[in-house]
């Protein structure tokens, strides 16, 4: 069975900033993921998405079990939005790898 | 100690004293005394360090600031009062007038300095910032909206500041510019970045400041408990956005940590005196054209190994 979370309707913001809001969400979908099979998640009306919140909602669940993503969808996604979740997403662990350039002591 | 105020207070003239040697920010210690009396003009993100490294003391060793009543600097007073500068939670000896502590209107042109402690209090906080710089563009106030709680949530998860972290912005109509500035007097970016195995042995201030400017470059860690593999950290990106946005907008950023100073047009330098903590100001135009998804993208480059280029003769 497959059930919607609408963003707008947990969050109450067209705009999604800060790592707080990110973890809300994330945990909403987390908690229906549970309960469902699939969960799709409607960001209609969304259009601002932060990195820090991308991370924080996408990128965190991706380091945490990166299988869970293939039970997630996106709608109503901007060109933005969804650029910043697919971004987070791929690069989840790109810190966690050490990928970025290591500093001189 | 007493610090006497110059008769213009801003970010820019701060960091002059300071680097002068004339303001010391280590100094607010004990006692204080504040004379406004030459002040003619201060700018909110001044005033927010000030109040940060008031608050600092009033945290560690309670004392009261005081300050003259002198009735050339009424006016500057009044507007200091509208700037939410003489808050309750400071332990004033004396009150400039008697309705000092009634927050004032500040009519939309700048943010009255608050203080955040939790990360739930970011989002209001920048969207506050937007609502009261009253950006009529659409695309600059998400941008606006974007910095501010980007640096909002850097400061509040990883100063440790018991006291949080402070914040401001005012616009500038005439200078078609905005400017935002956050404070805390927290542990300063080398100490966060070396809680990360990877950054344990970062040399200096210098050194921390221009690791945390570039992607993915993070100091949250944490270790699993049984094969010490690292099970949570953050992408590491957000000062380093900030950064881009600033440089492609032709606005500019300034990071003041520790005896470092960044400032996006001319690099890092060593500060005289130190801030005990992280202060970052960021000044905008009014009017943006960034797309923020693209500066993100636009690191996909730190990612790629560097290729060899083997040169080869007939």
């Amino acid at each position: 069975m497959k059930t919607t979370i609408r963003v707008s309707d947990v969050l109450h913001t067209g705009a999604i900033t800060g790592r707080h809001t990110g973890r809300v969400l994330r945990e909403s979908v987390v908690a229906a993921l549970t309960r469902n099979p699939i969960v799709a998640v409607d960001f209609a009306g969304v259009d601002l998405l932060t990195q820090s919140a991308a991370d924080e909602f996408i990128g965190r669940l991706v380091r945490q079990d990166a299988d869970i993503v293939a039970r997630i969808s996106f709608s109503n996604c901007t060109p933005d939005v969804a650029g910043m979740l697919q971004w987070a997403a791929e690069h989840a662990n790109s810190a966690f790898q050490g990928e970025g350039d290591m500093v001189a002591a | 100690m007493k610090f006497t105020f110059p008769n213009r207070f801003t970010f820019l003239e701060m960091l002059a004293l300071a680097r002068r040697g004339q303001f010391n920010p280590m100094a607010f210690r004990g006692q204080i005394e504040l004379d406004f009396s030459p002040l003619t003009f201060a700018g909110p993100g001044a005033m927010a360090c000030i109040k940060a490294l008031l608050a600092q003391e009033q945290r560690t060793l309670p004392a009261e600031v005081c300050f003259p009543i002198q009735h050339q600097c009424q006016e500057a007073i009044r507007y200091l009062t509208r700037m939410d500068f003489f808050s309750a939670d400071i332990r004033w000896c004396m009150s400039p007038e008697e309705d000092a502590f009634i927050r004032r209107s500040a009519a939309g042109r700048f943010l009255p300095i608050r203080n955040l402690h939790h990360l739930h209090e970011t989002d209001a906080a920048s969207r506050d910032i937007v609502a009261c710089l009253d950006c009529q563009d659409r695309p600059s106030a998400q941008i606006f909206q974007y910095a501010a709680s980007e640096l909002i949530d850097n400061a509040l998860q990883h100063s440790d500041a018991p006291n949080g972290a402070f914040v401001t912005a005012q616009k500038y109509q005439k200078l078609a510019k905005v400017h935002a500035l956050i404070v805390d007097t927290g542990i300063g970016i080398r100490r966060h970045l070396q809680r990360h195995p990877r950054f344990r042995n970062l040399g200096d201030d210098l050194a921390a400041i221009q690791a945390a400017l570039k992607p993915f470059v993070t100091g949250t860690y944490l270790a699993n408990a049984q094969d010490h593999r690292p099970e949570y950290e953050n992408q590491g990106l957000g000062l380093s956005v900030i950064n881009e946005i600033s440089r492609r907008s032709g606005g500019e950023l300034y990071v003041w940590s520790g005896r470092a100073l960044y400032r996006s047009r001319s690099g890092v330098e060593t500060m005289p005196v130190e801030w005990p903590g992280t202060v970052v100001f960021l000044t905008l135009p009014i009017k943006l054209d960034v797309n923020v998804t693209d500066v993100v993208k636009g690191f996909d480059a730190a990612l790629q190994k560097p290729k060899i280029q083997l040169k080869f003769n007939r």
